[in-house]
């Protein structure tokens, strides 16, 4: 296998390219599957093509370049539509999500320059927001079929503009600004060209599972690099069926009726649908484990690929019962997103295996990573670009870990939340956090620095109290930290804990907030 | 309304019985989660018909609230 990740002069294909190969090579066979007034609908790798030219020649003929176009929409056949029109026409591509407020999609359009607009229904498009829209085109909603009909109508390949599309996008400029979720401050920009949008799903796979048979459920936002990279641009290449799922509500349906073979999730999807197995067990007691499974997931289902955030291992395990395979991997939108990803043979507390786009180095503790699939920086914003990269170029990934002979990840810590005690000691929260994973009486625990001691915020499971008559909840967890101090190393010892009665509070993205370090 | 609530509430999640109570809250006594309660939507649909939206739904706090909500909404569907 080679590795590219010193290969400077690495080029990956652009969009325009896959969608010609694949159109050619897997023509009229279904690409996208969805669901549209109870009935499937479908359009093959042809259809997409044209649809897609057409957008690209509309924009075209605008007769500028370079616009910034953001996209504020649910995952659709014409979010994809218009997705592919804007990476193959020369402009750059602003994903957001549709929930954005007014106020947010205000500071943001005006801090990334767009100067183009395609929302669909699930957007609020107020008026005053589509007042800042007059130098280029009205924003357009694309919701349904009637905006991308006449387009296609107007640009099809038999029009007078049939030749705008056969412009060629430079692979080295920017092809998309992603910007981060914000848990740690301002949104930043985060500049992808397309060698690092593509470049980023050309690794050799591990997982067998993703070929030509494979069925996808895309349930994760487009908007985000993680799916738009994975479930659309490395399915489009390699000729895998993407179904799509309309909103959570529907993930259910959505299963019975595509009965996928691999889904993209967060650890909080794998959750609640385990749930759901859960309670087809209770409900039918008659079933096998792999029978209640399918009666949720269809019977295809083979494989869970899971992102975002720490998945537990006790989740793994679970999962296996079911024979579904869970495991996760890692990456972050400033080195193109994914940066390993897992096969069947990874240990669960692995997050997967480096991929061949990148090498890796362990630099104070923190992963860094170099490769050709790295971001261009962060929209105007130069400081904290500089602050991303080391002198010599790799990126910082502010995470803590190490990387096993075998190329395997382990993280055990964000370096931002490292605890530095006045001894000079340096304590991982997130590595005593992970010992409470096995205590069932635990729900969430923080762990941080407070007046140079190690203190933890503990919200018990008070289901499990009741179900198990443990009336003093502190009391037994006082017990659980005397008995773990006993064996820990003395700068890992916990001298505070607070048992609380709320949920520990939480960003809007689900994860708990960390507290500021307070020595 | 309140039983066939409590009903689905235990068939989804492992606690006792006796901690599902009007009071009790969705998030932190049965450790429900955004996706748990859009689940738990859907199963009302399927269990009683009456249909409750995603945003609804969020809005509740208690297994009361649910159950009050759906008693009016079956009362007007009746009417």
């Amino acid at each position: 296998m080679i590795n590219y990740g010193n290969d400077s002069g690495y080029k990956a294909p652009s969009i325009r390219q896959i969608l010609d190969a694949s159109a050619a090579k897997y023509g009229d066979r279904t690409f996208i599957k969805f669901i549209e007034d109870g009935t499937v609908q479908e359009r093959s790798f042809r259809r997409l093509r044209q649809d897609s030219l057409a957008v690209c020649r509309f924009l075209r003929n605008l007769g500028k370049e370079k616009l910034h176009i953001a996209v504020a929409a649910k995952t659709s056949y014409e979010y994809i539509v218009f997705v592919t029109g804007i990476l193959t026409s020369g402009n750059v591509l602003v994903p957001f999500s549709p929930d954005t407020s007014e106020k947010e999609s205000l500071s943001l359009f005006k801090r990334a320059d767009i100067d183009i607009l395609f929302y669909d229904d699930a957007y609020n498009c107020t008026d005053r927001l589509k007042k800042q829209f007059d130098s280029v085109i009205s924003p357009m909603n694309i919701s349904g079929e009637g905006v991308l009909a006449s387009i296609t109508e107007k640009y099809s390949d038999s029009s007078v503009y049939a030749p705008l599309s056969d412009y060629k996008v430079n692979i080295d400029d920017c092809a998309v600004i992603i910007y981060t979720s914000g848990t740690t401050g301002t949104r930043k920009g985060v500049m992808l060209s397309m060698n690092a949008l593509v470049g980023n799903i050309m690794y050799d796979e591990y997982v067998d599972i993703l070929n030509e048979k494979a069925v996808v459920l895309s349930v994760l936002p487009m908007f985000h690099a993680y799916c738009l990279s994975g479930d659309y641009v490395r399915n489009l290449k390699d000729g895998l069926t993407v179904c799509l799922n309309g909103s959570m509500r529907d993930l259910p349906e959505s299963l019975k009726t595509f009965e996928p073979t691999v889904m993209r999730v967060v650890p909080m999807i794998a959750q609640t649908l385990l749930k759901l197995v859960k309670m087809k067990e209770n409900r039918h007691p008659e079933l096998t484990p792999r029978q209640a499974a399918e009666a949720v997931f269809g019977k295809n289902i083979k494989w869970l690929i899971s992102g975002a955030a720490y998945l537990d291992p006790s989740l793994v395990r679970e999962y296996d019962r079911f024979g579904i395979f869970l495991r996760q991997g890692y990456g972050m939108t400033e080195a193109g997103c994914r940066i390993s990803v897992p096969d069947a043979d990874c240990s669960l507390e692995s997050v997967g295996r480096v991929t061949n786009m990148f090498v890796t180095r362990i630099q104070g503790g923190e992963i860094q990573v170099k490769g050709p699939t790295l971001m261009m920086g962060y929209y105007k914003m130069p400081e904290e670009t500089k602050a991303s990269f080391t002198e010599d170029g790799w990126l910082r990934t502010g995470d803590i870990g190490e990387v096993s002979e075998s190329g395997e990840l382990f993280i055990t810590g964000r370096l931002k939340n490292l605890i530095i005690l006045s001894n000079g000691e340096n304590v991982s929260p997130e590595a005593i956090e992970k010992k409470f994973a096995d205590y069932d009486i635990v729900s969430e625990i923080l762990v941080y620095s407070e007046n140079d001691r190690i203190t933890a915020d503990i919200y018990p499971n008070f289901g499990y109290c009741s179900d198990n008559d443990i009336d003093d909840p502190k009391e037994f967890i006082t017990a659980i930290i005397k008995q773990m101090n006993e064996g820990a190393k003395p700068s890992h010892v916990i001298t505070q804990v607070r048992v609380v009665n709320e949920p520990l509070p939480r960003t809007q993205t689900g994860k708990i907030i960390r507290k500021q370090a307070e020595i | 309304m309140f039983e066939t609530l409590k009903a689905l509430i235990l068939e989804y999640v492992d606690v006792d019985p006796e901690i599902i109570t009007p009071d009790a809250n969705l998030r932190s006594d049965f450790s429900l989660n955004s996706l748990d309660i859009i689940n738990l939507a859907v199963a009302i649909e399927d269990e009683t018909g009456i249909s409750v939206s995603d945003r609804k739904m969020a809005s509740f706090y208690t297994l009361g609230e649910v159950a009050d909500y759906l008693e009016s909404a079956a009362a007007k569907k009746q009417a």
